[in-house]
């Protein structure tokens, strides 16, 4: 009998706890495609998107990450009850792919993440260019990554492929300064 | 370095993006018909002009979008920068 295919970190063969850094498991992470130049897609599919450039929108759990010119990355901690969703979408001629499985999402405390992504990362991350509510796609030690600095200002979630985050996490404490 | 402005994301750093070529280089429009010395002029020979250039970048590591960018290959300066458009502008992005 083969074993059941159950979702793993994707630091699961990693030992150890890490203060400074907290993987995000168990996310319900999809990213959306609104058709070209649709202004009201957000209202026909009951979602609150942000036009934005660069921008977050936060409806209860779920966040909506600008990512692009009418695409966004929905990213929830709750993965139930999203059927209508899919359903709305399509009816609307977007598209919605699933990256649950796909992305490794790190949690950091602000203060620190822009010194160590400083080493990495040549975003302007000063608060006056990249203000709680914001986020960002960028490079980190040539890895892509998309930085969201949380509404609440004190942390930055990190999200980069699956296949990176090992090597992501240990950049990360390698260049943070030591303990 | 450059500091490309991407019409969508803002300032971002070159390593962000892709280079995509010249762009003002027009596909002949009957490859089949096209003789050897034409095709290869179009594949390969680039003029390489002291000056002003106009380039595609692709924001790879951003918005994913094409763009058209105008710049001066002596200065570095970057004229202007907007989305990618066909057929190209005369007078450049």
């Amino acid at each position: 009998m083969p074993d059941p295919l159950t979702r793993q970190s994707a630091l699961a063969a990693r030992s150890g706890s890490d203060d400074l850094i907290q993987e995000r498991t168990g996310l319900w992470i999809q990213r959306l495609y609104a058709p070209d130049r649709e202004a009201d897609f957000g209202d026909k599919i009951g979602l609150d998107l942000p036009g934005q450039a660069n921008h977050v929108s936060q409806d209860k759990d779920l966040h909506a990450l600008w990512v692009a010119p009418w695409e966004w990355l929905l990213v929830s901690e709750a993965t139930a009850n999203r059927d209508g969703l899919a359903a709305r979408v399509a009816a609307s001629g977007g598209a919605l792919s699933d990256l649950s499985h796909a992305r490794m999402v790190l949690r950091l405390a602000a203060e620190p993440a822009r010194d160590i992504l400083a080493k990495g990362c040549p975003l302007d991350l000063r608060p006056a260019s990249f203000p709680p509510g914001h986020c960002a796609q960028s490079v980190l030690a040539n890895v892509g990554i998309l930085l969201h600095h949380l509404g609440d200002g004190a942390h930055m979630d990190i999200y980069t492929a699956r296949s990176y985050g090992r090597f992501i996490h240990a950049w990360l404490n390698d260049a943070a300064p030591p303990a | 370095m450059l500091l490309i402005d991407c019409p969508h994301c803002g300032p971002r750093a070159q390593t962000e993006f892709s280079y995509g070529g010249a762009a003002n280089v027009a596909r002949p429009p009957a490859p089949e018909e096209t003789d050897d010395a034409a095709w290869i002029e179009y594949l390969y020979l680039r003029d390489n002009a002291k000056g002003q250039h106009d380039e595609l970048w692709q924001h790879i590591f951003g918005c994913r979008r094409w763009l058209q960018l105008r710049r001066d290959v002596i200065s570095h300066e970057i004229i202007s920068c907007s989305e990618l458009r066909r057929p190209l502008a005369e007078d450049g992005p």
